[in-house]
């Protein structure tokens, strides 16, 4: 029987701040199969933000597991953690965070430096991956020189090239303009066409609706999950 | 004023920046008031005469014997003071006066001058008269002018001295004068002039050659030093005219008078090295500065908002520019101020490295044009350095910086290249500084190593001048010898002892020409000179010559006796080479007894280390050429430091009006005449490490705030993968980059310079690669120890909290 790519089992975030306790995550049990497209929403400060960092190995959680890719990712070492990150992980931030000294082609290669890639497969990886987004003319441009909904489609190439096994993506249309957000919610939509595992913390439910399945948090919890039917 | 009032304020805001800021330059700019300090006393100051521009010394120069600055005869200033060129001038030299009396008799420093030297330096005396031509008549009463010092010090200032008798080497002297208290020639050790008086046969042309003192003028108000030298040729021209029995020897030497600067010539051996020390210390100001402005410019970055708000509310960009400049100039003042305290204290510091032996060191102190230094010192550094992050600042867009969170702006990337900038200049300013310092010490431990040619450690040296109106005979002085250094073999802890005329690094040396039967000269080469010194059978053994050929004096060397030399290697290899020297005859001038050649002895190094081997020195045996000025020698079982009272003891024991003075060991004789090159070595040592230490904060200043500034980019590459190791490795390659271009550039400004440090270098190669590939290692370990903070700060960035911060 398949293994969901990504599960949480009763999962909890605690955080500790002048010895007060807050409950970020409370036994959250998810489960994302290969291909699937999930949203995850919520009003802010339900813990959208949180749950997306656990999955993305950027935070771990106070109790409970998360198995990825069928391997129980608590106890990695950082190195192990970064290298699963490179690999398997590809993020999508709300601010973009493309780096403002590279180029966009060096931008979308970083990750697959990271990784020991050589040069030339790197190459054809970037420009793929640009191509995908509609930027490969833009590729030796630099961050400043393009607009927010051109810098978000880098970002997306970025997250792309390294061919990871999900993407999770931020709030991705949160500094566009609705035009702009649009067309980065149908880029989405179109990998998810493609194959991809996309998994995405929106807290517009209009954008949500993209998704094949719906995940509602409210203080920490999973409160709700919804089906998208598409005819 | 509310510019001023708000820097204050400001700088009150941060006391930590403040305080860093202004002890930096503090420092900085105190070293360079106390180093120009030494420039300003040694090099640029005016003596303390009228119009001393206008004096120049007159030589007689023979340059084809290597003697480009000899002494004038007494005749050569007749000639040369009549030159319409010439205002004045006046024939000094030195003497030495034993001066007894109610008080402890006392060995003091004299000039003997003709009366118009106070007129050529346009000098009066402040109590009494200076002499008038009445006193230096042969058969004058013998006068003395005193020092305001001596007047003081011995005569306890006493106001009824002038008209009163002292007694100088034995004999009544009226004192005429005393001068006034910032007066002094040639320095400030002379205690008293007494006139120079010339005998009828002084004045003659045999006395030729008898080169003994030194002739001073002062030029016409016009007169070039071009149009007095033509005349020098000219006087000389028609004496080698008039006297054809000098002609040849005048030819084959190029004897002629040679004019020089006063101020140049007393300087010239420093210059070079005063002004590399300036270079130095400049170089450390100019690090220090670019570290407070690469301070500024990271508060000008923390400020965009503030800037924004201020454009946005109307100021203009050169509002804004003056307000930054003013926070800068009250910074640098602030740290001009306080750097003269640090330069009052630094001027003492820099007696203990030697400055203070140097020609006219004496005089370092701060003064009015020194403090002036120093402001405009930091006023033009505050600009300079203020301006790049005030212009840099006010080039900001208001509206961008009004909507960004701050700090991570255009003007935050621009300003990291500016500051990046600046610590490449800071490593290569650094590299030279670290370079020139490694090669000065090198070439000063070569130097130390140099064998003088005798052993210097051990030996005790006490010098004495026998008055010649108690010993006016050659006898007396052989028997006051005799005395003296017989009691000090006696003496416990001494194991031998011995005396000179010219002892080594005693300052004290003569030179004359000789000549020889079995010296063959080519047809036009010039008469033979040597460095002439008589020595007592002691002296070898004292001293530790080391004996060639032959034998050294002995006590059956006497003035009844067949006259004997001793000659040292040079001699012989100039003109006895492969021959056998001993027996060979020599006489001193071309007159005289011819003296037998009885040893050859090791060259001996006698003024510096540094100095070339290629004049040759003839011993006479003290008990054939004795001399009224006695060094006396005594090579000690311990510590010869402890042995002075025992010398001077000795010497008090056969005559207890003789003063003893200038007892020293040979060590600290050599150490002082080491100090002009130890001084460099010191000081530049010290300004390479500050520049060192300087660089190194800057190159941690420059990284640390590059990564507070790529906090979030480092948390993005985190999330996309990066290792920690990989975040370290990149702040590492960006901290190596800045330290490798300003080794290259240090290098590339050093090679260009080399020249310059060449000439201050002993037997060793200003490009030298090992040392200069040794400054760049140092450099840049010391850099990269400084990177390693950043780095491993920018490893513990949680990639997390760094993307939140966006």
């Amino acid at each position: 029987m398949p293994q969901p790519l990504l599960k949480l089992d009763n999962v909890t975030k605690v955080f500790l701040t002048d010895e007060v306790e807050t409950h970020a995550l409370s036994g959250i049990h998810l489960q994302i199969e290969k291909g699937e497209y999930v949203a995850i929403a919520g009003p802010s400060g339900c813990g959208k933000s949180t749950l997306l960092s656990i999955l993305g190995l950027l935070d771990t959680p106070t109790d409970g597991t998360y198995v990825l890719n069928e391997r129980p990712v608590q106890g990695l070492t950082p190195a192990e953690r970064a290298r699963i990150r490179n690999r398997e992980i590809g993020f999508i931030f709300q601010s973009f965070n493309l780096i403002g000294d590279l180029t966009v082609y060096e931008n979308v290669e970083l990750p697959l430096t990271y990784r020991g890639m050589p040069s030339s497969d790197r190459k054809q990886r970037v420009e793929e991956a640009l191509e995908k987004v509609g930027m490969g003319h833009r590729a030796k441009h630099v961050p400043s020189q393009l607009s927010g909904g051109q810098q978000q489609r880098v970002a997306v190439a970025r997250a792309l090239a390294g061919q990871p096994a999900v993407l999770l993506a931020d709030e991705p249309t949160g500094n566009l303009d609705s035009k702009n957000g649009d067309a980065v919610m149908e880029l989405l939509q179109s990998l998810h066409r493609t194959g991809s595992t996309i998994l995405m913390v929106t807290h517009d439910t209009r954008f949500a609706r993209h998704a094949d399945r719906t995940v509602h948090l409210f203080d920490g919890r999973v409160v709700e999950e919804s089906v998208e039917s598409k005819e | 004023m509310n510019d001023i009032r708000f820097a204050l304020r400001q700088l009150a805001k941060a006391p930590g920046f403040a305080v860093i800021a202004v002890l930096t330059l503090a420092l900085c700019i105190g070293a360079n008031s106390a180093i120009f300090s030494v420039i300003h006393a040694i090099l640029l100051k005016p003596y303390p005469w009228p119009g001393s521009d206008r004096l120049a010394y007159v030589y007689n120069t023979y340059p084809k014997m290597g003697l480009p600055n000899a002494g004038d005869s007494i005749p050569d200033y007749l000639d040369r003071r009549g030159i319409t060129g010439v205002a004045d001038s006046a024939l000094y030299t030195r003497v030495s006066l034993n001066l007894t009396g109610d008080a402890e008799p006392e060995m003091i420093t004299g000039m003997r001058a003709t009366p118009s030297l106070f007129s050529t330096l346009q000098s009066a005396a402040a109590l009494g008269r200076v002499f008038n031509e009445d006193d230096a008549k042969p058969d004058a009463p013998a006068t003395v002018v005193l020092s305001h010092a001596l007047w003081k010090n011995r005569f306890a200032s006493d106001p009824s001295i002038v008209g009163r008798a002292v007694r100088l080497n034995d004999r009544p002297v009226t004192v005429v004068g005393v001068m006034a208290e910032d007066f002094y020639f040639p320095s400030p050790r002379t205690q008293a002039w007494v006139p120079f008086a010339f005998t009828p046969a002084q004045r003659g042309d045999n006395e030729r050659g008898t080169e003994y003192s030194q002739m001073i003028v002062r030029l016409k108000p016009g007169a070039s030093m071009e149009g007095v030298q033509l005349e020098l040729d000219l006087v000389q021209a028609r004496n080698a005219e008039r006297l054809p029995g000098s002609r040849d020897f005048w030819k084959t030497s190029g004897f002629d008078g040679r004019i020089a600067g006063f101020l140049e010539q007393n300087v010239q051996n420093v210059r070079g090295m005063l002004w590399l020390i300036q270079a130095g210390v400049a170089a450390a100001l100019l690090i220090g500065c670019a570290n407070v402005a690469g301070l500024l410019l990271a508060r000008a970055v923390g400020r965009e908002k503030e800037l924004a708000i201020r454009t946005a509310l109307g100021a203009s960009r050169l509002r804004v520019v003056r307000m930054l400049l003013t926070e800068s100039l009250v910074l640098f003042l602030a740290g001009g101020l306080l750097g003269l305290f640090v330069a009052i204290w630094s001027i003492d510091a820099l007696q203990g490295v030697g400055l203070s032996t140097l020609p006219r060191g004496f005089g370092v102190r701060l003064d009015p044009s020194v403090f002036g230094f120093t402001l405009a010192c930091a006023a033009a550094a505050g600009m300079v350095f203020g301006a790049m992050p005030a212009w840099s600042a006010s080039r900001d867009n208001p509206s961008a910086s009004l909507k960004e969170a701050g700090g991570r702006g255009s003007a935050g990337r621009r300003t990291q290249r500016l500051r990046a900038a600046l610590v490449v200049a800071e490593i290569a300013l650094a590299v030279m500084l670290v370079a020139t310092a490694g090669l000065l010490i090198k070439s000063f431990d070569r130097l130390q190593r140099v064998d003088p040619g005798f052993v210097p450690a051990g030996m005790i040296t006490a010098q004495v001048a026998l008055p010649p109106a108690r010993y006016d005979s050659p006898e007396r002085i052989v028997a006051f010898h005799d005395a003296v250094v017989a009691r000090l073999g006696s003496t416990s802890g001494i194991l031998s002892a011995g005396a000179t005329d010219s002892l080594p690094f005693s300052g004290l040396d003569s030179s004359g020409s000789y000549s020889s039967p079995d010296i063959v000269l080519p047809p036009g080469a010039p008469e033979p000179h040597a460095m002439i010194r008589s020595a007592d059978p002691g002296y070898l053994r004292a001293l530790r010559l080391t004996l060639l050929q032959g034998r050294w004096f002995g006590d059956t060397d006497t003035a009844a006796t067949q006259p004997v030399v001793v000659v040292d290697r040079v001699l012989v290899d100039r003109y006895w080479k492969g021959q056998d020297p001993i027996g060979k005859r020599i006489q001193r001038g071309n007159g005289g007894k011819l003296a037998v050649v009885v040893g050859v002895v090791a060259k001996v190094k006698f003024r510096t280390l540094e100095e070339s081997s290629d004049k040759e020195a003839i011993y006479f045996p003290l008990s054939q050429l004795p001399q009224p000025m006695l060094m006396f020698v005594a090579r000690a079982q311990g510590d010869p430091a402890a042995l002075a009272a025992s010398v001077r003891e000795a010497v008090r024991a056969v005559d207890p009006n003789q003063p003893v003075f200038d007892v020293r060991t040979m060590a600290q004789r050599m150490d002082d005449a080491a100090q002009p090159r130890r001084a460099p070595v010191i000081l530049l040592s010290v300004f390479g490490g500050l520049a060192a230490i300087l660089a190194m904060l800057g190159v941690y200043g420059v990284l640390a705030y590059s990564v507070a500034q790529r906090t979030s980019e480092f948390g993005v590459r985190m999330a996309l993968g990066a290792s920690r190791s990989d975040i370290a490795a990149l702040v590492l390659k960006a901290g190596l980059l800045l330290v490798s271009l300003g080794i290259a550039a240090g290098l590339a400004g050093y090679l260009a310079l080399s020249r310059l440090v060449q000439t201050l270098l002993y037997a060793t190669p200003s490009t030298d690669p090992a040392m200069l590939a040794s400054a760049s290692v140092a450099l840049g370990l010391v850099a990269l120890g400084a990177c390693l903070l950043p780095a491993l700060r920018a490893t513990r960035v949680e990639p997390l909290a760094a993307l939140r911060q966006d």
